[in-house]
């Protein structure tokens, strides 16, 4: 056959075969029933879609001779159906409707009229292959994937199998089945762990009954299943393989004769719920015996919650107060609120503020002075005011009486000795008469001691003023060189008389000190007089001063008798003594050093000293300058 | 000129005497009162260009007897000193700056002292 020829053949097979199309595929739909297995999935849409694309490609086959793409055509056709989810049977149906595809559209036009045909030969070859791999590949590709899927489907329910029961087994709760009769079916590890054995095994023959340390409990237990047929949290006590108590907590169901459930060991919560108890209890009784009122607020004031001593304080009792708001409870008399008021503002906002003196009232109108604390706290995440508040009324009571006591005291000492002094003085003054050697020398001596009297007195009063009221202190801009002016020449006769020279080195514009001008007169004052006082005749005195930035520095130099070494560095205690005082007459009553140090530390300065043994002494004041000043 | 007339209140009679010898040592003329009821009595009778008045008294103390010589136009101008043996720097600011004694006299003093303040407030 000719190249010509045989093209002239294939067009006229391809025309055949689509002429023939429609009509083999009505066939196949109108004969359906009778091709196919019953509930075939193939529709007729199937059918018309899956026979008109079989033979395009047989006639593209017809057309090129090219077989290969017709092959890889089916082939991926059965994959898809396979993958698609076609059972079997409509796999076959698929195959069967090719097959009948093939044979009508091609054999019989074509084996009738040209037997002998090469393309005969080659439509015959095809059919068989096409059969060949329908039976065979098509088969076996739809037998793996199913395989594949009944393997999946085993491991997982064998893994979900084997899951629960390791879930079971390794629960941290206990796990039990057991019969109503006592007989244990099942426990896993945890609860086998829980009663102290080894093994689940173990447990399961001692029975369930063995457990219970009171088994009228179990009784209960039962009761409640049969009833209920379950039972939540049923709180048992048991006992454990060794013979110990534990505290648990069961849940479980009844199916028949036989319930199975959970079992929580608490024996641990317990404990803590009566440790818990026991801290609480001994709280309370710590709270309630302080001797101090503890009260508790919220941050507008509200009381919530405070301690017996707080109601002995106020003479309220707790529950009047809950839910009241203690400043509007009648507490703070109106000259205290402002103060009140600020010092809850700045607890809340978490300063901790006192101890402040406040003179409150209590129930009954009686006033009271406390010194209270205030303390900003967190109980369970709700901001809190703890103020605690301490009972002064007696201590200031007693005070104020040693106060009045001390004073009253100084004072009637003081009047006898302006006599003693007083006269002594006048006798001395000439005024009535010329006085023998003896007796002059006999009344100064007297002058003399009644002027240490006098010192003692003064300053004793003004260590105790300071003790019990502190340094009443009234700021001002101070000018150290006025104050050192006017010290110098009131001193001018006591100096004159005893012949002591003082020098001044003190700047004018030596600037402002931020302090009591009374304290710092009496600071200057006691340095001024103690170097005239260890000053001997003919001696002298330097008052010097220097200034920086930030400071104020002056300096007494005295050329006097010195102080010993070892005294140094106690000069500024009270009542310091020197056992080696040159004569007793130097001998001072050891408390105005003492005064000045506390007046210098009280304005934020120091003071020092320095002194050489028979050479004289420095003291030395470093007084900060008022921030005012600076910046002016 | 006459004698400057100086009137003492303080219920220590050794007090009242020691200032009196004191002051008439100087040439002046002391006249004394125990308590102060006395004080106010003399202060309007006798018309003293000073009086040095205590102040812890027993029945009335110096704070009153100044108050009421003070409210009296008849005795209101005549200055009036302190003479006590309250010290502390406190007191003597108080009674100098917000009371408005003349002068503030501490015990015990010296009888120069004494006299120097004496003449300062005649």
């Amino acid at each position: 056959m000719t190249e010509a020829s045989k093209e002239g053949f294939r067009e006229v097979a391809s025309r055949k075969i689509s002429s023939k199309m429609n009509e083999i595929i009505d066939e196949w739909k109108a004969s359906k029933e009778w091709f196919c297995k019953p509930h075939s999935q193939m529709s007729d849409k199937d059918i018309e879609e899956q026979g008109s694309s079989l033979l395009s490609h047989l006639i593209k086959y017809v057309e090129t001779g090219e077989k290969d793409e017709l092959l890889a055509y089916v082939r991926e056709d059965l994959k898809s159906k396979v993958s698609k989810g076609y059972r079997p049977e409509d796999v076959e149906d698929a195959i069967r409707f090719w097959n009948y595809l093939i044979v009508r559209t091609l054999r019989p036009e074509f084996e009738k009229e040209d037997r002998k045909n090469r393309f005969a030969e080659l439509i015959s070859g095809l059919f068989d292959e096409v059969s060949g791999l329908v039976s065979k590949e098509a088969r076996s590709l739809y037998v793996a994937e199913l395989e594949l899927r009944v393997e999946e489907r085993t491991r997982q329910l064998k893994e979900s199998e084997k899951g629960y029961r390791e879930l079971v087994d390794n629960a941290l709760v206990g796990v039990y089945k057991t019969t109503l009769k006592g007989e244990l079916l099942y426990v896993n590890e945890a609860l086998a762990s829980m009663f102290g054995f080894d093994s689940p095994e173990e447990m399961i023959s001692e029975g369930a009954q063995a457990r219970y340390k009171d088994l009228n409990r179990r009784e209960v237990l039962l009761e409640v299943l049969k009833k209920e047929g379950k039972v939540t949290d049923f709180e048992v006590e048991v006992l454990t393989r060794t013979g110990k108590t534990k505290n648990i907590l069961v849940s479980a169901h009844l199916e028949g004769d036989v319930f199975s459930g959970m079992v929580i060991d608490i024996t641990e919560r317990k404990k803590a719920e009566r440790r818990l108890q026991r801290n609480e209890e001994r709280l309370k009784i710590l709270f309630d015996h302080a001797p101090d009122a503890y009260l508790l607020m919220d941050e507008e004031g509200i009381f919530v919650d405070g301690n017996k001593a707080a109601e002995r304080l106020f003479g309220y009792k707790k529950e009047e107060g809950i839910g009241q708001n203690l400043l509007e409870l009648g507490v703070f008399p109106p000259e205290e609120m402002e103060r009140a008021t600020e010092n809850l503002l700045r607890t809340i906002q978490g300063e901790i503020t006192g101890p402040d003196e406040f003179v409150l009232a209590r129930k009954d109108g009686s006033p009271i002075t406390v010194e209270t604390r205030t303390f900003p706290v967190t109980i369970a995440g709700q901001e809190l005011i703890l103020a605690i508040a301490r009972d002064i009324t007696e201590q200031k009571k007693a005070e104020e009486a040693k106060n009045t006591l001390l004073s009253n005291t100084s004072h009637e000492l003081r009047t006898p000795l302006t006599s003693i002094e007083g006269y002594a003085k006048f006798m001395l003054s000439g005024k009535i008469g010329k006085l023998p050697e003896k007796h002059e020398k006999c009344l100064k001596i007297i002058v003399e001691e009644s002027d240490r009297l006098r010192l003692l007195i003064d300053n004793f009063l003004d260590l105790i003023t300071i003790d019990i009221e502190g340094f009443r202190m009234d700021m001002k801009e101070v000018s150290i060189a006025q104050i050192i002016d006017r010290l110098a020449s009131s001193m001018k006769m006591q100096l004159e008389e005893k012949g002591i020279s003082i020098s001044r080195k003190v700047p004018t514009d030596l600037g402002y000190v931020r302090g009591d001008a009374a304290r710092l007169r009496q600071l200057f004052s006691n340095l001024l007089d103690n170097a005239i006082k260890f000053t001997p005749s003919g001696g002298s005195i330097e008052v010097r001063s220097i200034t920086d930035d930030s400071s104020v520095m002056v300096e007494v130099a005295d050329s006097g008798i010195g102080i010993p070494s070892k005294d140094l560095p106690h000069v500024f205690e009270r009542f310091y003594q020197s056992d080696g005082s040159p004569t007793r007459k130097f001998k001072g009553v050891g408390l105005g050093l003492a005064i000045c140090s506390e007046i210098v530390e009280a304005h934020g300065g120091h003071i020092e000293v320095e002194s050489k043994l028979g050479k004289g002494s420095v003291f030395r004041v470093t007084l900060p300058k008022s921030e005012e000043a600076k910046d002016g | 000129m006459a004698k400057k007339k100086i009137l003492v209140v303080d219920d220590e009679k050794n007090i009242v005497d020691l200032v009196g010898m004191i002051l008439e040592a100087e040439g002046f003329d002391v006249s004394k009162a125990m308590s102060g009821p006395e004080g106010i009595s003399k202060t309007q009778k006798e018309k003293p260009d000073l009086v040095l008045l205590d102040i812890m008294m027993p029945e009335m103390d110096g704070w009153v007897v100044y108050r009421k010589l003070k409210e009296n136009p008849k005795t209101k101008n005549i200055p009036v000193a302190m003479l006590t043996v309250k010290a502390q720097t406190i007191d003597k600011e108080m009674a100098l700056d917000v009371i408005g004694v003349e002068d503030y006299i501490t015990k015990p003093f010296t009888p120069e002292e004494l006299v120097e303040r004496v003449q300062k407030l005649l």
